[in-house]
């Protein structure tokens, strides 16, 4: 997916007051206990559900509205919870001579935003964009209300949509606009025809937003047969999941997972489910040497190769028709041993780095195909999100001072921080970001990464 | 205004926290946080003796230079120095060697020349100047108040224990800051330990 994701901004978000987090190709989050990295998963969660589900389903999820907004002082006004995301995308502009009239049809995993222009032109380039929600308690103190959405990008050519408490206006149609139907509920959760080109790239941007936390329990436990979506954070559908692996491995997932997972648990040379009375089995099969193989009930798969195939999974794991664009593995190392921590991050490397694949496209006028990409254009993989406390991951050559985030807890709230310039410019192998974080030398920057004033602007 | 930076190293996981937790009281009882701050909350921590008196090898972490030159990308304008003697001095006098306070010294500056540098070489550990200023750090404890020392404090080879023994338990990262808030530093000139003195002693560099 050619819309990459470039930032996180949270206001009154849990323990984060206000925070912006910039997101990588591959971005390491790292802190003490109880800093915050968990919770900047759960923000991440939280706008998923709330475009995927609902808002009332994401609050709900969370103990209600009041669950996630931060807490102000005894008598202060009551704080409003801000939420954005930033991405940058492709936009192809292309002459309408060398673009068929008719026949497009959608499809949910595009790489690039097509203007179908009379000029004779042909020009792919990246624009910016933004899509954030503003949500404050009802004045009866009972409830919540959206008093902002805002989903824009900095190009004319691609339209957007503007909310306050009352109305819904396109950006490009000022004069017009339309009442709030549910003050409770987000315009972007609403269905793709009805949204303008930037909407949709948003909308998908946040619908592949993926977090990965699994368990050996939720893993091995028997399952309740459903059919393959997203992974389940926890990985408590994996059965349904490798099922399905003839198909996956149209997209070469079980190749790859295998191969990953044999040099994480040596021996380990099949995983697979099995359907008993309306529930999935994790079964996986182990070279015994010369005792042959055998097939062993998941329950006997050690919780560091549980959370691993979990892991590679979520990595790899794209369900039909859906898309990805951050994954987020909280905890990575948790039952990991520290040689199968260099696999997991070099798969979570690769993944971002993608394959090469077909252009594909979204386009707000209809059109069959478009002209060959660039020859340099190669559409890279989702982003991924990994925290840690792990100093022996921080000492892997992938992970540089520039993909660390630090976040730390800072009289009374969680701030994200970059690594010092000092630390950035100096560090060079073979010494790693985890040789300093383990002498407690890794510094981050005077300065906590603050949102813009004006929280929606689109940045500089 | 600016405020100065200080940058703390230390030897032991128990001292990251308990020497910036020092340097914040000093900070507080002398006013001076408008004109210095710390450069984090944790000193930058040589996880042993060994490895910072070590010769240098960066590879390997080791070397008074090396955790200087880590402490120095947090752009410091003072560097404080704190580590336990146990045998160490006494060792390097018996060989006719160098003081140890001046070898880290002039190691360190070798390195970090044009910075403020203090050396605090604790005699014989960090903890003898609890048990020194015990009336201050652990005043409800009859135990610690009514101990009379056989020898000098300094000649206690494992002060942890005698902590141990009167507290019930010592774990210097969960106790060694929270104790250390507690020593009088502000009459530091004046404390039966040297190596207190000395702390103060640096410590009013920072003093305008």
């Amino acid at each position: 997916m050619a819309v990459r994701l470039t930032e996180l901004r949270l206001q009154n978000y849990r323990s984060f007051e206000d925070a912006r987090l910039p997101l990588s190709d591959l971005t390491i989050v790292i802190g003490e206990n109880a800093s915050g990295k968990s919770t900047l998963i759960d923000a991440i969660e939280f706008l998923r559900d709330a475009v995927v589900d609902s808002l009332p389903f994401a609050l709900e999820r969370r103990g209600g509205f009041q669950g996630v907004l931060r807490r102000g002082r005894d008598g202060e006004a009551p704080r409003v919870l801000r939420l954005a995301i930033t991405f940058e995308l492709d936009v192809l502009r292309v002459s309408r001579s060398l673009v068929p009239p008719r026949g497009y049809s959608s499809d949910p995993r595009a790489d690039v935003v097509v203007i179908v222009d009379d000029a004779n032109v042909r020009e792919l380039r990246r624009a910016r964009g933004l899509y954030g929600l503003a949500v404050r308690p009802r004045g009866d103190g009972r409830g919540y209300e959206v008093i902002e959405e805002h989903c824009r990008s900095d190009s004319d050519e691609l339209d957007g949509f503007s909310r306050d408490a009352q109305k819904i206006r396109p950006s490009r149609s000022a004069d017009h606009a339309d009442p709030v139907a549910d003050p409770e509920r987000l315009h972007l959760a609403i269905g793709t025809g009805a949204l303008d080109s930037i909407a949709s790239v948003a909308q998908r941007a946040v619908r592949g937003l993926r977090a990965s936390r699994p368990t050996w329990t939720a893993i091995t436990s028997p399952q309740p047969v459903g059919s393959p979506s997203a992974l389940a954070p926890d990985g408590s559908n994996l059965g349904d999941v490798i099922s399905d692996w003839h198909q996956l491995n149209v997209e070469r997932v079980y190749d790859w997972v295998m191969a990953r997972l044999e040099r994480i648990a040596p021996g380990i040379v099949d995983v697979r489910a099995t359907t008993h009375v309306g529930r999935r089995y994790i079964e996986f099969e182990q070279d015994h040497g010369k005792d042959g193989r055998h097939a062993l009930p998941g329950e006997a798969m050690s919780h560091g190769t549980a959370r691993s195939l979990g892991i590679l999974l979520a990595l790899r794991y794209r369900e039909r028709f859906g898309s990805r664009s951050l994954v987020c593995i909280d905890e990575i190392e948790e039952s990991i041993h520290h040689g199968a921590l260099a696999v997991l991050l070099e798969a979570a490397d690769a993944t971002t780095r993608g394959s090469p694949a077909g252009l594909r496209t979204v386009s707000p006028e209809p059109i069959l195909a478009i002209p060959e990409p660039p020859s340099d254009y190669h559409p890279p993989g989702p982003q991924v999100l990994v925290t840690t406390h792990s100093t022996e991951l921080l000492s892997h050559p992938l992970v540089t001072a520039e993909r660390v985030r630090i976040v730390k807890w800072v009289e009374g709230r969680s701030e994200v921080f970059l690594v010092a310039d000092g630390v950035r410019e100096a560090l060079v192998p073979p010494e790693t970001v985890g040789g300093l974080e383990s002498i407690n030398a890794l510094f981050p920057a005077d300065e906590p990464l603050r949102t813009p004033e004006n929280f929606f602007e689109i940045g500089p | 205004m600016t405020r100065k930076r200080i940058a703390a190293i230390v030897e032991g996981q128990g001292e990251v926290d308990a020497v910036p937790a020092l340097i914040r009281q000093w900070l507080t009882q002398n006013n001076l946080h408008a004109r210095w701050q710390l450069v984090t909350e944790k000193a930058v921590c040589a996880k042993g003796q060994a490895n910072l008196l070590a010769p240098l090898q960066p590879a390997f972490q080791r070397g008074v230079e090396y955790f200087v030159n880590a402490a120095l990308r947090a752009d410091p304008d003072f560097l404080l120095i704190v580590l336990d003697a146990d045998d160490a001095c006494r060792e390097r006098a018996r060989k006719n060697e160098q003081p140890l306070g001046a070898h880290v010294l002039e190691r360190a500056r070798a390195v970090a020349g044009h910075k403020e540098i203090g050396v605090v070489i604790a005699d014989r550990e960090f903890e003898a100047w609890f048990l020194h200023h015990r009336t201050a750090v652990v005043p409800t404890c009859p135990a610690a108040q009514a101990w009379q020392p056989t020898r000098e404090i300094e000649a206690i080879r494992d002060c942890k224990k005698v902590l141990e023994g009167w507290l019930g338990s010592y774990a210097p990262t969960a106790d060694q800051a929270r104790l250390a808030k507690r020593l009088p530093l502000a009459e530091g000139a004046k404390s039966p330990s040297r190596s207190f003195q000395k702390l103060h002693k640096e410590l009013s560099r920072l003093l305008p």
